[in-house]
């Protein structure tokens, strides 16, 4: 007898309906074949599905079984097929029909558990927008699913311990309830940072430093640091998380499907999600970054989409790497071909760069003595020049703290405040462009910039000074105006001023 | 402005034999002087009347820039030719303030006359021939610098020279093979002393030792060289003149005269000035920022100055 099974398939974060055809045939040879271009995973979901029937008291029929993935052309990977596979074959040998809306996914252990794979969420999420299906999935999966606000639950998730109280729920043997949200578990603690990652009230002095990541995280600027070791450029980037405000619902979402998708989700519930927050080593290959191999994953950029980038080291990333990333920054998302077909990840996040101003670290320094060439120092400059660093809005120099006693440098606490004011930021933000496809100032054109941005007389002609004075390029000139649009933002002003405009020129590249 | 950086390359050379009567005497008494001379530029007369070489460490530090953005600007009035030799570092601020202050200046290469050499520096070789100063080299044609040639550059910038100041240097540092150079010929030396713990002022030191004279202002320079006036610019004089009116000082709280005296003592990260001057950063960003563009207070390397 042949049963039909759904089941799903990713293409990337698009989902995909998946047939599942187990067909029994009593004449021929025994035998049990997977076909639909399954990969190893798949295909050894022949051996756990026999075996799962064997511990779970059924016996696995002993015929002609073919089971076709279709659409037949699709790559397919992935252990979650046991699940549908199990139930097909187990409804073909006793001439069940299975309802053409419900859907199986997960993993089955040799004993006949269920056991969450990577692309439950994804799985969930792509059901509960349709409605009157049903989702068979492992309980611990469903935990994760029921996390996120914002997620609408319009069909059933049933959630599935072992086989064997799946297989008399299909003999009407037994009864299988649809499980229900807890809205109580949503508002439980919503957490900016992870417990260990500094606040910038941890940072001592760099007040510049620090008003900069303001900056940066209220308008979604790239912020480039440049010091010497141990002045605090890597805990001050870490510390970005600490005044970010925390996911929005859709954001969350958004978060989710990549974590689900890569397998980083685990058991995180949607509520714990924390906004990402990436620090790939300096070695990181090309693929790594930017995404790639086959099956895909998403590189870097992706897996900080909605987050934070930070390249430590900046100078000692290869150039490829660099180079790879200017394309999606611009773009919010990056395309990537494997075998004959395109995918989409998305790529939008604020980078934080820090690096050396030379190889050893201490060019400039007040007090230790460089020990590199001048052709040295020039070359490793070199590697930020143009176009890269056009992708920065924002630089800044950082020195060690003068006095560890001054009370000035050590006792401003500027946590609350800062997080109060980037939220306010972003809000006004958001209602200026409610009718564009912008989300924030660091993304203005310079068309929106003109409808946006309007300079008054004297903040004009500050400008202008400054472009003629200080030699600034075309493209600085727009960057200061974007930088002085997010500076009037956190100060709750709806007009840009000269002071914003002047403070918006000290962030400018040397 | 596009295209320009290639002016160099489509400004033609031309080539100065030692028989030549424009041909400087000061260079053609050294032991061996060059045989001929390739430059690009208008070669006059009046160009070697008094020379100047200013010479130092390539990686020069936020004091050196400010010593010779200072010490230039005050020679901006006076008649005189900057030579030095076009590397990074103190060289290229010697170039960059004395064409800052309307001063010709003479950039000598280590490399054949056609090529640029550091290739970053095209911008600044155009700007000297549009001042109307010269590149000069003794290899004609493209050859890359060879560590000797770079020696037998120093001789060049010596020879030229009446005086040689020298700012910044280290222990072994290029520069002091200059000044021995200035010493074997007789040149008037000078040096400006700085801090004595640096390592980038041991061949300072050392060369105060070997004869010398310390300066401190761009007085001291002119009263050594025995520079005169320069009656026909003295448009320049004012454009860097470094008094301040009282005017300038007073801001509406004052802030600005604090950080302008601030700036003068030391070159300071806003960091710093902002603790010295109990000034909260960003208001002290809008301050500098004033200050930058009415050209006061200039920025290098992250840290500020007054000059």
């Amino acid at each position: 007898m042949l049963v039909k099974v759904k089941s799903v398939a990713f293409k990337g974060l698009e989902v995909i309906d998946v047939l599942v055809e187990v067909n029994i045939n009593n004449k021929g040879l025994p035998s049990f074949d997977i076909v639909g271009l399954p990969n190893k995973s798949v295909e050894e979901s022949k051996l756990r599905v026999r075996s799962a029937f064997v511990n779970c008291g059924v016996e696995f029929p002993n015929r002609k079984i073919t089971v076709n993935l279709a659409p037949a052309d699709l790559h397919k990977e992935g252990t979650f097929y046991d699940l549908a596979i199990a139930v097909g074959v187990f409804c073909a040998k006793n001439g069940i029909e299975v309802n053409d809306k419900w859907y199986f996914f997960g993993e089955l252990s040799l004993s006949g558990e269920l056991a969450d794979t990577r692309g439950s969420f994804l799985f969930a999420k792509y059901l509960s927008e349709k409605s009157d299906s049903s989702a068979f999935l492992a309980n611990s999966a469903l935990s994760t699913v029921f996390g996120f606000r914002g997620l609408v639950n319009r069909c059933n998730y049933y959630s599935v311990n072992n086989l064997k109280t799946l297989f008399s729920f299909f003999k009407k043997e037994g009864t299988l309830q649809p499980v229900k949200d807890q809205d109580s578990v949503h508002e439980i603690g919503r957490l900016r940072g992870g417990d260990q990652d500094p606040t910038i009230d941890d940072i001592v002095g760099q007040n510049l430093a620090k008003r900069a990541l303001q900056i940066c995280a209220a308008g979604g600027h790239n912020l480039l640091l440049r010091g010497s070791p141990g002045t605090g450029k890597t805990m001050l980037a870490k510390s970005i998380t600490s005044i970010l405000p925390t996911l929005s619902d859709s954001e969350r979402l958004e978060v989710a499907r990549i974590y689900s998708y890569t397998g980083v989700l685990g058991g995180v519930s949607g509520y714990r999600l924390l906004r990402p927050f990436r620090n790939p080593h300096h070695t990181i290959s090309y693929a790594g970054m930017l995404g790639g191999g086959f099956p895909i994953l998403p590189g870097e950029i992706t897996m900080a989409h909605k987050g934070v980038l930070f390249l430590d080291e900046f100078c000692e990333f290869n150039r490829n790497v660099i180079e790879g990333l200017r394309q999606p920054m611009q773009n919010g998302y990056i395309n990537l071909n494997r075998k004959g077909q395109t995918f989409s990840f998305p790529s939008k996040f604020i980078l934080v760069a820090a690096t050396n101003p030379c190889p050893c670290g201490y060019h400039g320094h007040p007090k230790i003595v460089c020990t590199c060439s001048d052709s040295k120092i020039f070359s490793y400059a070199k590697k930020l020049s143009g176009p890269i660093l056009d992708r920065f809005d924002l630089s800044v120099d950082m020195f060690p703290p003068d006095d560890f006693s001054n009370k000035a440098i050590v006792g401003n606490k500027y946590l609350s405040n800062f997080q109060r004011s980037v939220e306010v930021a972003r809000f006004t933000q958001a209602s200026r462009f409610q009718k564009t496809a912008v989300a924030f100032n660091c993304e203005m054109s310079n068309q929106d910039l003109a409808n946006f941005c309007p300079l008054g007389k004297p903040s004009r002609a500050l400008l202008d000074n400054a472009y003629r004075k200080l030699n600034l390029s075309p493209r600085a000139y727009y960057k200061v105006i974007k930088i002085s649009r997010t500076i009037a933002d956190l100060a709750n002003a709806p007009q840009i001023t000269e002071a914003h405009v002047a403070e918006a020129l000290q962030f400018r590249h040397k | 402005m596009p295209g320009r950086e290639y002016v160099i390359q489509e400004s033609e050379t031309k080539c100065l034999d030692i028989t030549d009567p424009l041909y400087p005497g000061l260079l053609k008494e050294i032991r061996d002087p060059p045989k001929c001379l390739f430059y690009k530029g208008e070669w006059k007369g009046d160009l070697f009347e008094k020379c100047l070489a200013v010479v130092g460490s390539r990686k020069i530090s936020d004091y050196g820039v400010r010593v010779t953005e200072h010490i230039l600007g005050v020679l901006g009035q006076m008649r005189v030719t900057v030579v030095s030799g076009f590397m990074r570092g103190v060289d290229y601020y010697a170039h960059l303030s004395a064409l800052n202050s309307n001063l010709p200046t003479i950039a000598v290469l280590p490399c054949g006359i056609e090529d640029i050499y550091p290739v970053s520096h095209r911008d600044i070789a155009s700007k000297i021939l549009d001042a109307g100063g010269l590149v000069v080299s003794e290899y004609p044609g493209r050859c890359a610098p060879k560590d000797w040639m770079f020696v037998k550059r120093n001789r060049i910038v010596a020879g030229l020279s009446h005086g040689l100041l020298l700012i910044e240097a280290a222990e072994n540092s290029g520069s002091l093979i200059t000044f021995n150079y200035a010493k074997r010929f007789k040149r008037v030396l000078m040096a400006v002393p700085g801090d004595i713990f640096n390592v980038n002022q041991q061949g300072v030191r050392q060369a105060l030792y070997d004869g010398a004279e310390p300066v401190f202002s761009g007085e001291d320079v002119v009263n050594k060289m025995r520079l005169v006036v320069d009656s026909k610019d003295s448009l320049s004089g004012a454009k860097n003149g470094i008094a301040w009116s009282k005017a300038q000082l007073v801001n509406e709280d004052g802030d600005l005269g604090k950080v302008v005296i601030k700036l003068k003592e030391t070159a300071l990260s806003l960091e710093t000035l902002s603790q010295l001057t109990d000034i909260e950063i960003s208001k002290l960003t809008i301050i500098v920022t004033r200050l930058e563009i009415s050209g006061q207070v200039r920025r290098t390397g992250g840290k500020y100055y007054a000059s």
